[in-house]
């Protein structure tokens, strides 16, 4: 299952990177997080998986599709203008991938988990979201409300025509 | 895992269902093809431009407004859950939040950002 | 109602007043936006100016009775240094808007959400000063930042505005990504139960070695995303083009307010916060400061606008305040870094208002603008040249005090080659800014002078060059009032 969904997610960031047509490209991205909401129900935490697929798949990739949309860019991009840049990036991605991985080999977590065998974490319910959201990060709550409104402001602010 | 077999299906069908119809349609038809078939509207309207249009910058703010409602509701959902639990605290704390997208809205009323100009 | 509630209740009534002046903040810049607005006919939208300095002289007002304490889940602490860098933050702002009304007046581009996203971000930084967990310094990072990034690309007809604010968004949207990262990182390694920078400290100095890797990348991770807020070379990409294409108002926000802001973030998770895990993080943050120091300096030699030239010199400032961070001690880091602060902010304020003064309609910012401005503006020039001596630290003038306490704190906690290293670039940094000097006392002004305009730029250069006088002439009562307050 977690390959599945890993899988997933990995073809579909690659299929975005690669993808010279924008629209599959978001297309992709959307199969992406999908991917990702699978791997949030894998870890036990329906919650996240739930708000993955509302705000991503939903609002997010409307905006998305909205901005590739209003580009509008029927031409094909052109290749990267610099090869040196886009062997360097491989590289760097690269070292970062194995650098990860060495992480995550290395991580208390597996070794514990290497003696002790896998045990299935509590799942994370609405209910308990609730009680820390609203007890413990009250004030992250209301600021988050907050930078929502200077979202709307920001928005009006920069896109109508007269203020 | 148990409860999630249902999606799992639903998922699998949704995902299959038009697999299964494209194809099956593709063998059952009789298939001779023609320019005129291939036109996008086979009824003889003849096109005119590409589907793909600009849009226009105006859908933007309505996109705008759609994320940041779109992202309220998930901020309400744990509340709504707990609601009982945590009574008249919870609901000065949602009130705040509320206030503030609330009034977030009626300011681009007043602005008359959602006329269509 | 349950006893739970009623005890959240209760813990939200005692906690509130530390957070007096964002509530007021809040309630303030969204009234201004509705109904305020409706009260003003579209060309009297300038009113607001002062409306707004009124609003923060109130804020100064609140955040000098609000009392110390910690509360909100411990995610907000109230104490000498989240006052003083909140004071900063007052200031910076207040700088900003006196000098914003000239230069949106002449280009008719006055709105009450300019100043009410200036008001929101200025709770953003409230609320950062004194964020003693991640997770409420990354909401109110990014309370701050949103707003910003709106500011820079306000003039919107102007493309290297909307230009501007996109590179800085992309560019921070990512930096917001990576900073997350490694908070969620360090919330992993630390048993993932806090993120109370406390809390996290004692139990990430308990992590065996095994999970050191873990430790380093989460520590390193935060530190390149609040790097990037301060634009720490080499992070600072964004910078210069972002403080070019920016209203010059704006530019000058970005140069002070946000800035203590971030220091203050800086001071509190990694001066006073994760000393417990110092060996994960002061070797990366002495290349950060250092590369900065030199590179800010070096390259603002070459420069040929004068807001691309401040905003090298701006990196290069960071750098040095950064030797603050780096010390061992919190108490004296946060008092160093916090008269560096307000010594910058005064200077900064100073210059940007002379370069907007002659800004005229938007255009002019060249260096070479300021040729003979000694022979046409006597007394202009004599105050932006004792800015420029003050930001290139040159003793007697208030800016050496600054520079002085922190490299002096550098050398007794053992940071020599650093502080070397301060020493040789504050001289290439003395010869860009006396380049400019010399641009105005030594050169033939030609043609038609700019339209000089502001009567408020006017108010700001004197208050600021004023400012700058009274702390060169009071250095060191300044540096005894500064060591009274209790810092952390």
């Amino acid at each position: 299952m977690f390959i599945t969904f890993a899988l997933i997610t990995l073809l579909g960031a690659l299929g975005m990177l690669l993808q010279k047509n924008v629209v599959v490209a978001g297309l992709c991205m959307v199969a992406a997080f999908f991917g990702v909401a699978g791997l949030f129900v894998l870890l036990a935490n329906p919650v996240a998986a739930a708000l993955q697929i509302i705000v991503y798949t939903g609002a997010i990739m409307v905006l998305v599709l909205f901005v590739i949309m209003m580009l509008n860019s029927h031409e094909e991009e052109a290749g990267a203008a610099r090869p040196v840049q886009r062997w360097l990036s491989l590289a760097l991605i690269a070292v970062l991938a194995f650098a990860a991985v060495k992480l995550v080999l290395a991580s208390a977590g597996l070794n514990a988990l290497a003696v002790k065998g896998a045990e299935m974490p509590q799942a994370m319910t609405l209910q308990k979201v609730g009680t820390t959201l609203f007890a413990d990060h009250l004030l992250g709550f209301e600021v988050a409300g907050l930078v929502l409104l200077a979202a709307m402001i920001g928005a009006v602010a920069l896109t109508k025509r007269n203020l | 895992m148990r409860g999630y077999a249902s999606i799992l299906l639903l998922i699998l069908v949704a995902v299959a269902l038009p697999i299964i119809i494209l194809n099956l349609s593709r063998l059952l038809r009789p298939s001779w093809p023609s320019a005129a078939k291939y036109a996008t509207y086979e009824c003889g309207i003849v096109t005119t431009n590409e589907a793909r249009e600009k849009f226009s910058v105006r859908y933007y703010l309505v996109a705008v407004m759609f994320l940041v409602f779109d992202v309220e509701t998930v901020f309400l959902m744990p509340w709504a859950i707990q609601m009982k639990e945590l009574a008249v605290f919870g609901f000065i704390e949602l009130g705040l939040f509320l206030f503030l997208l609330l009034f977030g809205y009626g300011y681009i009323w007043s602005k008359g950002a959602l006329t269509w100009e | 109602m349950t006893g739970f509630a009623q005890g959240l209740l209760d813990a939200l009534l005692k906690d509130t007043h530390l957070i007096t002046p964002q509530l007021f903040l809040m309630v303030t810049a969204t009234l201004m936006l509705w109904p305020g607005d409706l009260f003003f006919h579209r060309n009297e939208k300038h009113k607001w100016a002062p409306i707004t300095l009124v609003i923060l002289a109130v804020t100064a007002a609140l955040i000098g009775r609000t009392p110390d304490g910690e509360g909100f889940s411990r995610m907000f602490r109230m104490d000498g240094l989240t006052r003083g860098f909140q004071m900063l933050c007052v200031l910076g702002t207040a700088a900003t808007v006196a000098l914003s009304v000239k230069l949106l007046n002449g280009l008719k581009q006055q709105t009450v959400e300019y100043y009410a996203l200036i008001l929101f971000s200025l709770s953003g930084m409230l609320f950062l000063c004194g964020a003693s967990d991640l997770i409420s310094m990354y909401f109110s990072l990014e309370l701050m930042a949103i707003c910003i990034y709106i500011l820079v690309a306000y003039l919107r007809e102007r493309s290297t505005s909307v230009e501007a604010g996109v590179k800085y968004f992309l560019l921070g949207a990512f930096s917001s990504g990576i900073l997350v990262y490694g908070i969620s990182l360090l919330y992993g390694a630390a048993g993932g139960t806090t993120t109370n920078l406390a809390d996290l400290n004692r139990a990430l100095a308990l992590t065996p070695t095994t999970s050191n890797l873990l430790v380093f990348s989460g520590v390193l991770m935060v530190l390149m995303g609040m790097a990037f807020k301060v634009a720490a070379v080499p992070f600072h990409m964004w910078s210069p083009d972002a403080y070019e294409g920016a209203p010059t108002p704006i530019t000058m926000f970005m140069a002070t307010a946000p800035k203590a802001a971030a220091l203050a973030a800086f001071l509190r998770v990694f001066g006073a916060g994760l000393h417990g895990v110092s060996s994960e993080w002061v070797l990366p943050l002495c290349y950060i400061a250092g590369a900065s120091m030199i590179l800010g300096n070096v390259t603002a030699v070459k420069q040929e606008s004068m807001k691309r030239l401040l905003a090298y010199s701006s990196i290069a400032h960071v750098g040095y305040m950064l030797l603050g961070v780096l010390s061992g001690d919190p108490r004296a880091g946060a008092q160093a870094v916090w008269l560096y602060m307000l010594i910058y902010i005064v200077m900064n304020t100073g210059a940007f208002a002379v370069v907007i003064y002659l800004q005229g309609k938007g255009e002019g910012e060249r260096i070479e603008d300021f040729k003979g401005l000694g022979r046409k503006h006597p007394v202009l020039a004599f105050a932006m040249m004792i800015f420029l001596l003050s930001l290139a630290g040159i003793p007697p003038l208030a800016g050496f005090f600054g520079k002085f306490y922190l490299f002096k704190l550098a050398i007794e906690q053992g940071f020599v080659t650093l502080t070397t290293i301060a020493l040789l670039t504050s001289a290439v940094g003395a010869y860009y800014y006396l380049g400019v000097v010399a641009q105005m006392y030594f050169r033939e002004p030609d043609g038609e002078p700019a339209a000089p305009m502001g009567a408020t730029s006017v108010f700001v250069v004197t208050v600021a060059c004023a400012l700058v006088l009274v702390a060169t002439a009071c250095g060191p009562w300044l540096v005894d009032w500064a060591a009274k307050i209790t810092w952390v």
